[in-house]
Order: structure tokens, then C-alpha cells, then sequence
């Protein structure tokens, strides 16, 4: 038995991110979470340009991370969108330990 | 040349929230001037109109709600009760009706919160902010909730916007442009910045507006939306539409003269252009609907334009201004205010000029017949044909001529 409800079967995102991105495309699209899935695509659930802005934008509060224009335009589908996501959220683990606890202190530079 | 009626209308105001308990308001003197519940300091008032319990819930669908702020949203509410009224979406190729409402201020609660978010942390704004404060957004959402693809576009000028707006549409299916329009006003002023930036124009009432009160002391802010379907007489009557009222007549006019300060040759101007427009004289106008603000500068300046129109008639000329019961809405009271007209000319009764206490009328304004009650007309005699004026600062000027409709 799976441990996500019915709607995440299939999901290899088990830190909650693909839970996430469906709660904000349902509350963007006013849709059901359940209407949802991993293979749907941006087409099917009509997710239009300025759809993509408002869910890169809340997607970049909640994670406090940067999706590159680059990175919106080339989503196609939820799971593109729940890729894109880890992927930003590795890139910005990776720079913040490659950058040390004092680099961000201008004062300690000088 | 065509005849333009009124067949359906949609209302969101503080003193109702549809045209029957609008009317039922208006004429009980019921009015919705109150005591301001959010805490802003160092303002000079303390009353405005808001429009109570005004659920988006209830008129907008999830996705509209994402983009709608409040003004918008009142839009919205208004121009679907009047379809529904009038029926004009399912009469008439989307293609051949216009959509032309006035918005002054655009979305400003949107750009009250947007800033001070700035303002606070910094960083970004939300993508659709730009969609949410534009003024024009409330004619986008009706006429995409309506399929309406005729000429669409929000008029802003300042507290005249929605008799400009209303005036132009009337001329657009009167010269047959369109063949019907959804016209009226939207605004939804009363939040932190706009407050404060009227608090420090000083024209704000510290008590309640009571305009052509010897005693007043200013305006009383106010917001809501009006909306009106129109259409040529001889298809509101082929398809057996019920008709409020017709308008018939528009004028405009500008003071040339100051960025807030008012001069009576302007409105006076308007005023006798509406009645040229409308192929009528001075003579048959038998009830004034005025701006009156309750501002010592208006109300003196517009009974002085009254003056010069009506001549010694301006005595005995049953003038009110309603803003006394629901309030100054700034581009959208014209609307509002139309809508009391068409009541007025339905009922054969003429509302009060509500807030005038013991100092009694402004002796100065040589107006005597400013109604202190509500006045049912002379039977057969009038108000056969009513003004309703908005005279907006920086001088612009827009005048509606309103006849009873015989059917």
C-alpha cells in the first residue's frame, strides 16, 4: 500500500514537493488537487502564461528560491514543474555550502 | 434619430446592494454614512460609506476572485444584474454591444498592500498586481464574463467618470456605433492612502456630508458601482423589454481654470448642453439631481450654474443631491446618482436632500426649493424631464438629460 494518498501514487517526490506544486496549480486554476496528476500537462489544465509567473512567483516565496525565465518557459507538465523545483532547490544548497558561513560579511572581507 | 432607454440595472452601494433596496433606502432616508472601523491616525474624519457586507463569494467565480479586487469586483456584481435584468446579452451579437464604465482611482487596495509589502521586506511583487490595480480591469472581467467583443474601455475623470462614460454610450447607440451598451461607474476609493491623501485636501466632512447645508462642512467618501443596459427604444420595445427611463440627452463641458477649484461657467455649460442635446428647453426641466458634495466650494458654485441656466426658475427648482445617504463614490457616484434620477422619474417622487438639519438651506445659494423631504411631483406635470450632474475636480464637467418613459 502506497503511503500517498490515492493522488501521488507514482510520485518519487517524497519530500512534498509534488504535493505542493498541485496545491498551488489547484488554488491558481480553482480546480480540485485531485484533477491533478503528475502527467498532466500545463496544456490540458489550461495553465496559461501569467499562470506560470503566479505559480514561478509562489513557488519562489515558499522556497525562497530563483526559477530562471528559461527554466518557466520549458515546462510542460506537473512533474517538469516539480523537477524544476528540486532542481533550484539543489543549486541553491549547493551554492550556499560552497559559499562558507562568513562569505556573505562584507566587514570580515576587509 | 434613434431614442436611447434604460432596460435593465445593476447596483453595489452602501445603501443597498440592488436597484429595489437601493430605492427602498433612498426613499425611507436610510442612509449608510458610518463610523470608520479600521484605526488610521491623524485623520480629520471619521465616517465614510462602505459598502457593508459585500461578499465576492457570492458574485465571482474563483478564477475572477484571483483578479478582481474590490472595484472590479463591485463591476462585476452590478453589470450581471443588469443582463439579467435586461437581457441584453442573449438579444443582441456580442460584437454590435459596448462596455463603457468609469473608474477613477483603479484598484487602490491592491496598491496599498502591494507597497507597504515593499516597503517592509523589499523583494518582488506579485505578478498579477499590474491586472488587479489597472482601472480598466472592471470593463475587461464584464465583458469576458459576457462575451461582449463590441468597444470596451474605462473612462477616468476623477468624480465625473461615470456621467462621462454613461454620456458617451448613450451617444454611441443613439448615432447606432452599437446597438446596445453596459454603461455606468465602479470605484472603490476608501483605502489607507487614498484616506489620508483626501484627509489632507481638507474637504472631508468631520461630521456627515449635508450639502447646501448652511452648516456644512465638507463631503463624505464613499464606494460602489452602478450599472445600466441600453439600447435604441424601438428594440427594447420589438423584444418586449420592460423600459426604466430614457436618457436623452448629454453634455460636457471643461472650466479651463483650476486643478480643484470649480467656476460656474463650466457646469453651467454642460448643464445647457445636456438640455440642447436632449432637443428640449430649460423650461421642461422639472427636477435637478445635483452633484452637491457638501463641499462650501461646490455646492456654492454649482447653485450659481444653477442659477445661470434656470435663471429665476433656479428658485423654485426642486434640486437634491443624495450623498447625504450613500456617500461620495468619486467616478462612480455619477452612476449612482443616474440610478436615483431613473428612481425619482418611476415614482413620480423626488428623494430628499438628505442631512440638512435646523441651519437649514444656505440662504447665500438663492436656492428655495432644495428638497427637504421627499416630494411627490405634481401629477401630469413633471418631473417629465431631470438633470443629474457630476462636475469632477480640474474642471471636467458631464451633465445627463433623463425623461420618464409613457410607455
Amino acid at each position: 500500500m502506497s503511503m500517498y494518498p490515492a493522488r501521488m501514487q507514482g510520485t518519487e517526490s517524497p519530500n512534498g514537493i509534488a504535493e505542493e506544486c498541485i496545491a498551488l496549480i489547484a488554488k491558481q486554476k480553482s480546480i480540485e488537487p485531485e484533477q491533478i496528476h503528475l502527467d498532466s500537462s500545463f496544456e490540458e489544465l489550461a495553465v496559461d502564461s501569467l499562470d506560470r509567473v503566479s505559480l514561478a512567483f509562489d513557488i519562489e516565496e515558499k522556497y525562497e528560491i530563483e526559477i530562471p525565465e528559461s527554466m518557466i518557459e520549458k515546462i510542460r507538465t506537473v512533474r517538469d514543474m516539480v523537477t524544476g523545483v528540486e532542481e533550484a532547490l539543489r543549486q541553491k544548497n549547493a551554492s550556499a555550502e560552497s559559499a562558507g558561513p562568513d562569505s556573505g560579511n562584507p566587514a570580515q572581507k576587509a | 434619430m434613434t431614442r436611447v432607454v434604460i432596460t435593465g440595472v445593476g447596483c453595489i452601494t452602501p445603501i443597498g446592494q440592488d436597484a429595489a433596496s437601493f430605492g427602498e433606502n433612498l426613499f425611507a432616508g436610510r442612509g449608510g454614512i458610518r463610523e470608520m472601523t479600521e484605526r488610521i491616525p491623524d485623520l480629520h474624519f471619521s465616517r465614510t460609506a462602505r459598502v457593508e457586507d459585500f461578499r465576492p463569494e457570492q458574485w465571482l467565480t474563483a478564477s475572477q476572485r484571483q483578479i478582481a479586487e474590490r472595484s472590479s469586483a463591485f463591476a462585476i456584481a452590478a453589470a450581471r444584474q443588469a443582463v439579467e435584468q435586461s437581457g441584453i446579452v442573449a438579444a443582441y451579437p456580442g460584437d454590435s454591444v459596448a462596455i463603457i464604465l468609469g473608474c477613477s482611482v483603479g484598484g487602490r487596495s491592491t496598491e496599498d498592500q502591494e507597497a507597504e509589502k515593499l516597503h517592509k521586506r523589499g523583494g518582488r511583487l506579485h505578478p498579477l498586481t499590474v491586472p488587479r490595480i489597472m482601472a480598466s480591469a472592471g470593463t475587461s472581467l464584464v465583458s469576458m464574463e459576457h462575451g461582449i467583443t463590441g468597444p470596451a474601455f474605462t473612462i477616468t475623470t476623477a468624480c465625473a467618470s461615470g456621467t462621462h462614460a454613461i454620456g458617451l454610450a448613450f451617444h454611441m447607440v443613439r448615432s447606432g456605433a452599437v446597438r446596445a451598451a453596459l454603461t455606468g461607474a465602479h470605484e472603490a476609493p476608501l483605502t489607507y492612502v487614498f484616506l489620508k491623501a483626501w484627509d489632507s485636501l481638507r474637504v472631508v466632512s468631520p461630521t456627515a456630508c449635508r450639502p447646501f447645508a448652511a452648516d456644512r462642512d465638507g463631503m463624505t467618501l464613499g464606494e460602489g458601482a452602478a450599472v445600466f443596459a441600453i439600447e435604441s427604444l424601438e428594440s427594447a420595445e420589438a423584444r418586449g423589454a420592460e423600459i426604466l427611463a430614457e436618457i436623452v440627452g448629454f453634455g460636457m463641458s471643461s472650466d479651463a481654470h483650476h486643478i480643484t477649484q470649480p467656476n460656474a461657467a463650466g457646469p453651467a455649460g454642460a448643464m445647457l448642453r445636456a438640455i440642447e442635446d436632449a432637443g428640449a428647453t430649460a423650461e421642461e426641466v422639472g427636477y435637478v439631481n445635483a452633484h452637491g458634495t457638501g463641499t462650501e466650494a461646490n455646492d456654492r458654485v454649482e447653485a450659481e450654474a444653477l442659477h445661470r441656466v434656470f435663471g429665476e426658475r433656479a428658485r423654485t427648482m426642486p434640486v437634491s443631491s443624495t450623498k447625504g445617504l450613500h456617500g461620495h463614490a468619486i467616478g462612480a457616484s455619477g452612476a449612482m446618482e443616474l440610478l436615483v434620477t431613473v428612481l425619482a422619474l418611476r415614482r413620480n417622487l423626488l428623494p430628499a436632500n438628505a442631512g440638512i438639519g435646523e441651519a437649514g438651506v444656505d440662504a447665500a445659494s438663492g436656492l428655495e426649493h432644495v428638497l427637504l423631504q421627499n416630494e411627490a411631483a405634481v401629477p401630469g406635470a413633471g418631473p417629465g424631464l431631470a438633470l443629474s450632474n457630476s462636475f469632477a475636480f480640474g474642471g471636467l464637467n458631464a451633465v445627463l438629460a433623463v425623461r420618464r418613459h409613457e410607455s
